[in-house]
């Protein structure tokens, strides 16, 4: 589905696929993630991510022409240190997407730090912001002010969308944010994370959103795009329209 | 106004026992390694005692009391025994004396060495505080008296050892261990990995469980299951159990004792719990439950207790839950005022020195009355009661003898106790109880399953002491009862879960070492050691949830009241009333509810469900009830006789019946079930079934037709449910066919079905924190750092939707089977569908009235809400987002 001329939700995955530039984007796999938590508080996690991520992003790839990943950030996990999960993980989710691209842009995210295992990769290059045609890619931890792009795409958030009805079912989807910051186009990318957890768009308020950009921003006016790989794309309204009844739907 | 008393009265001694009827029940038991006891006479015991000991008991006590005749001797010979007899009756000496005679007979030999001959577990801490005092000076006064004699021996020693133990406490029995060690089933557990503790168990002689009724059904009773079979594998000692009134005791005899190679263990019962008489009355603090104003009804409680305290010595009132201890204690006070009376609360929310100091004044003869929650029902001494009050249904036969049994603490003093009932429901459960508890028809308990969670840990704690074969460990854990049909897969499951090595071939943060091919286990690790020790029991630490408005923070709310909160529920905090909107993590966020009335009763979490088999009297009550209706009977003079009610509660129940009667013709029982529809003020269809089985039933079946209905007719179904029956609720809208509906669930499908429910619950991810803390998937402190509430539930949370992808990851099955088997009662929710299946139980239906029945009010008036889910999120996301739209005018 198309957000905007340029960019499409890829089937009802979290990844943005741009035709005219064959570019697939993706944000906040948090790679790691389950042996971090067994470092900080000895937690035993089975390893589930990884599979899942790859599983997705193949089926993301397959689904439209590009050759260009762009990972709009968090590509791993961290707390201390580098662990020995992420530095087998982050490897392998690089050359599984070799296999499927020529070239990956990491954009790097708060998490992204101590990235000595993809300097092997001659076709990986790290940047702090990237810039494809008239978008912009950042992470979102830090603030930004848009100079002469025209669409600004960010992660960080892991926007969900909390539905629930009048006898007191609830339900959570992940979804893309559209709207306007300082005149520009914003996309705010859903993790591509299946452990991650995330914002609750539609019942937070200002202070509780993670990204600066967003607590300046009136999120009320963006529309929202659920993605579900059951229920596919389900396009929400501007949020402050119904986001008062969520809840007793 | 003077509250009328409606009572009756009977008398349930039965003069000494009836030991040819227990010995024809259980000679024709299959098993004849549980066999009755023998009643020995005085003199027999007397021959057998050193004779300073018989002496000082002579000079203490005179005679021996039921349980000692049963115990004393037999443990003397060192055989496995069981007793159950209420509180009061010379327990303590029924254990000890054997094993103290023993003692003092290896040291006046000079052959009294330095370890542990006995270890005496109690669930209680504070017990075991008591059972030391209660050795301690016997002991100093028996050896005061063999010197006298001239007999000179070296003093027996005697300790206690539990988490409170100083370090410095700790060395000193490393160095001088005591001869009988008192404990927790947790610090024995511990000592077991102490490896310098240990060593001094390695000749242990006796191990008595007191308590066992607290623990046979619980997690607790698994761990300490598993913990004897450990300490028993590699030597043999005699495994003595004490036991409040409990049926059936051959299965508690069973438990205590276990198994080795496949042979249960032989056990001796004593079953004395006929020794204490007691009296019953139930009592209705007004002439019509139903018309009273509640402000009077409480009102004309609170005097019927001060009359009932005013009588008597010293009272013990038990309500059943918190808030309920703390209102009656004051209300209590307030109508004592000026008097120099005092009166106490005891509960669990009150701090350790509060409840010490209430625990001591009763003991002493100091408090008037106590009101508590069930926190004192189990048997701390204290001292002399002369009546215990319970307010309101104790929801099962076996918790009114054990209430009542509190009072009449001297030996041969009647147990007297006065029920005091709210509503007609509770009247009438109130007069059936009695009657069975006099009639000594017990509900059963149900022996605790095979607990993954704490086989994991203790696999942990087994890896620590030395490298296992499977198969050996496997035939240990068998013998513990509970595992006693453990399967192999399961055994292994669990050692794979706790190497890792299933975890695609990486190790993720592995708790042993295991090689399935060699078939050996042992530890891995330098800091599994910590982890354990610190880890070590089953207890869940809970917390209390914190409520928050936006950011402004409202209150504090516990675990239990969270479990059973749903969005749009309407409670108290702080004075004011509150709309439950989410949870997200340990915070809990509410919007102002302005006024509303709440819908879910503060003390909804403590509510103690009625047990299945109190819940089957009660239910074959109504069927006698309906038969004698039908056949116009004269009612009210049968209820005054059989139930000895005096006129006024025969009426009142009377007439309860008579209007379920008249309005529907059909009165639901153990066998009949009822179901009605009705629609309240918003047009919502409220399906009601009248299903008598108590709640832990009737909450897996109403969600499981909850499940079924919403399928069917594509809709979510809300669920209340309580002792007596459930609704469910549909949406506006949305119709279900009656007839349909009570065809719609098999028993077969029972498991599946309530897995689905569950999914996304908040019940099932906060027993999987607690399940997965226990298998130390989990942790609450590690590398000396405790870690946040809020963080190990959102760390859960994570393990969960990852765990769950995997199939039959140990945790999620136990939390599963946790949930179905101890939250809720699978067992008898597949039995009544079964009964309705083949015909057993019928269905009525009354379809088209204007109101609903009588019967029915008060499960109306309850509305507390859960909700269970359309099985597919996809219909549930895109009905929700289609409402979305509706909402806004869109049509897209």
């Amino acid at each position: 589905m198309k957000i905007l001329d340029a960019i499409q939700i890829i089937e009802s995955y979290a990844a943005l696929y741009l035709p005219q530039e064959g570019a697939i984007c993706i944000a906040d796999l948090h790679l790691g993630y389950e042996e971090a938590l067994a470092e900080e508080i000895g937690m035993t996690l089975p390893t589930t991510q990884l599979n899942e991520v790859k599983k997705n992003f193949d089926a993301s790839i397959k689904a439209c022409e590009a050759n260009h990943l762009v990972i709009n950030g968090d590509l791993r996990h961290v707390f201390a240190r580098s662990t020995p999960q992420e530095w087998a993980e982050v490897p392998e989710f690089i050359e599984f997407a070799l296999q499927r691209v020529e070239k990956i842009t990491l954009v790097r995210g708060n998490h992204d730090t101590m990235l000595g295992p993809l300097k092997r990769f001659s076709n990986v290059e790290i940047v702090e912001e990237y810039r494809l045609a008239d978008i912009a890619f950042i992470h979102g931890h830090k603030d930004y002010f848009p100079s002469d792009e025209k669409t600004i795409v960010i992660g960080h958030e892991h926007p969900t969308l909390v539905l629930g009805d009048t006898i007191g079912a609830r339900v959570k989807i992940p979804a893309f944010l559209h709207g306007k910051v300082d005149g520009k186009n914003m996309i705010v990318m859903p993790a591509f994370s299946p452990l991650a957890g995330g914002t609750e768009v539609n019942l937070a308020c200002k202070e509780d959103f993670l990204s600066p950009m967003l607590r300046r921003v009136d999120v009320g006016k963006m529309v929202a795009y659920g993605v579900d790989p059951e229920a596919g794309i389900l396009k929400f309204p501007e949020l402050r329209k119904w986001r008062d009844v969520s809840l007793r739907l | 106004m003077r509250s009328r008393r409606l009572s009756f009265r009977a008398r349930g001694f039965v003069g000494s026992l009836e030991i040819s009827k227990l010995h024809n029940y259980l000679s024709s038991a299959i098993i004849m390694a549980i066999r009755t006891a023998h009643e020995y006479n005085d003199e027999e015991i007397y021959e057998r005692l050193e004779p300073y000991i018989g002496e000082w008991f002579r000079r203490t006590f005179g005679a021996f009391t039921p349980p000692q005749r049963y115990a004393i001797i037999e443990i003397m010979r060192r055989r496995n025994m069981l007793v159950c007899a209420p509180t009061g009756t010379g327990k303590t000496f029924a254990c000890f004396l054997g094993i103290i005679n023993y003692l003092c007979k290896l040291a006046r030999d000079a052959k009294l060495e330095d370890r542990i001959y006995c270890l005496y577990i109690s669930p209680l801490r504070a017990l075991g505080n008591d059972i030391y005092r209660n050795l301690e000076l016997p002991l100093a006064e028996i050896a005061k008296i063999a010197k006298d004699m001239g007999t000179e021996m070296p003093s027996i020693r005697v300790a206690t050892r539990t988490g409170d133990t100083s370090p410095r406490e700790k060395q000193r029995m490393l160095y001088h261990p005591p001869h009988i060690l008192i404990t927790t089933p947790e610090t024995a557990a511990i000592i077991l990995n102490a490896p310098k503790f240990s060593r001094h168990l390695a000749n242990l002689e006796y191990v008595i469980v007191d308590e066992v009724h607290e623990v046979a059904d619980s997690k607790r009773g698994a761990h300490l299951s598993l913990t004897l079979e450990r300490l028993q594998h590699d030597k043999d000692f005699a495994r003595i159990g004490m036991s409040a009134t409990i049926s059936p005791v051959r299965e508690v005899a069973k438990f205590l004792v276990g198994r080795k190679n496949e042979k249960l263990r032989s056990c001796l019962v004593a079953d004395v719990s006929h020794a204490k008489p007691f009296e019953i009355e139930v009592v209705s603090p007004v002439k019509d439950l139903v018309l009273m104003d509640s402000a009077e009804a409480t009102a004309s409680m609170y005097r019927c207790i001060k009359d009932l305290v005013d009588k008597h010595r010293s009272t013990l009132i038990f309500t059943n839950t918190r808030s309920g201890a703390e209102r009656v204690s004051y209300h209590l006070s307030r109508l004592y005022a000026g008097e120099d009376v005092e009166i106490g609360a005891h509960h669990g929310s009150l701090s350790r020195e509060t409840r010490v100091g209430v625990e001591e004044g009763l003991k002493e003869g100091r408090m008037k009355a106590v009101a508590c929650s069930s926190s004192l029902e189990l048997g701390i001494d204290i001292g002399a009661l002369d009546l215990c009050i319970l307010v309101g249904s104790p929801k099962s036969i076996t918790r009114l003898i054990q209430r009542v049994g509190r009072s009449g603490h001297e030996f041969l003093a009647k147990a007297k106790g006065r029920l005091i009932v709210l509503d007609r429901d509770d009247l009438v459960e109130g007069a059936v109880l009695a009657r069975c508890a006099l009639e000594r028809k017990l509900d059963d308990v149900q022996i605790v399953g095979a607990a993954l969670d704490v086989l994991a840990q203790h696999i942990v704690g087994m890896a620590l002491e030395k490298k296992w074969g499977v198969k050996e460990a496997y035939d240990l854990v068998k013998g513990a009862y509970p595992y006693r049909n453990l399967s192999e897969e399961n055994f292994r499951s669990i050692l794979e879960y706790l190497s890792g090595s299933e975890l695609e071939g990486r190790k993720v943060y592995p708790k042993i070492w295991y090689s399935p091919s060699e078939g050996v286990f042992g530890r891995r690790g330098r800091t599994v050691r910590g982890i354990y020790m610190t880890h070590v029991g089953t207890i869940p630490s809970e917390t209390s949830i914190h409520v928050y408005q936006g950011r402004r923070w409202i209150g504090k709310i516990d675990e239990p009241f969270l479990e059973r909160l749903y969005k749009g529920d309407v409670f108290v905090l702080g004075g004011k009333t509150w709309v439950f909107k989410h949870v997200k993590g340990m915070r809990a966020y509410v919007e102002d509810a302005f006024g509303r009335s709440p819908t879910i009763p503060s003390w909804i979490g403590e509510m103690l469900p009625l047990s299945f088999d109190s819940a089957v009297e009660i239910g074959k009550f109504r069927a006698l009830m309906r038969r004698k209706i039908a056949s116009q009977d004269k009612i009210i003079d049968w209820l005054r006789g059989e139930y000895h009610l005096d006129k006024g509660a025969a009426k009142q129940i009377y007439e309860y019946f008579r209007q379920q009667y008249s309005y529907a013709e059909k009165i639901p029982s153990h066998e009949r079930i009822l179901c009605e529809e009705y629609f309240d003020s918003l047009g919502r269809q409220n399906i009601i079934f009248h299903a008598l089985y108590g709640r832990r039933t009737l909450d897996a079946l109403s969600r499981a037709y909850a499940y079924k209905i919403g399928r069917e007719y594509h809709t979510n179904v809300a669920v209340t449910i309580s002792d007596n029956g459930f609704i469910l609720k549909l949406p506006v809208r949305k119709r279900a066919e009656l007839r349909r509906v009570t065809k719609i669930l098999k028993s077969e499908e029972m498991e599946e079905v309530l897995r689905k429910t569950l999914r996304r619950t908040e019940l099932l991810k906060r027993r999987f924190r607690h399940c997965a803390t226990r298998g130390l998937m989990v942790l609450r402190q590690y590398k000396g750092y405790e870690i946040k509430m809020g963080r190990q539930q959102r760390s859960s949370d994570v393990v969960l939707s990852a765990a769950s992808k995997m199939p039959n990851f140990p945790i999620v099955e136990e939390t599963h089977r946790e949930i179905l088997e101890e939250v809720m009662d699978i067992r008898h929710a597949k039995e009544v569908l079964r009964g309705m299946e083949n015909g057993k139980i019928k269905v009525d239906l009354v379809e088209g009235l204007p109101v609903p029945t009588p019967f029915a009010h008060n499960l109306i008036a309850l509305q507390a809400a859960d909700v269970v889910l359309m099985e597919s999120r996809k219909e549930l996301l895109r009905e929700l987002h289609r409402r979305v739209l509706e909402y806004i005018g869109d049509r897209t």
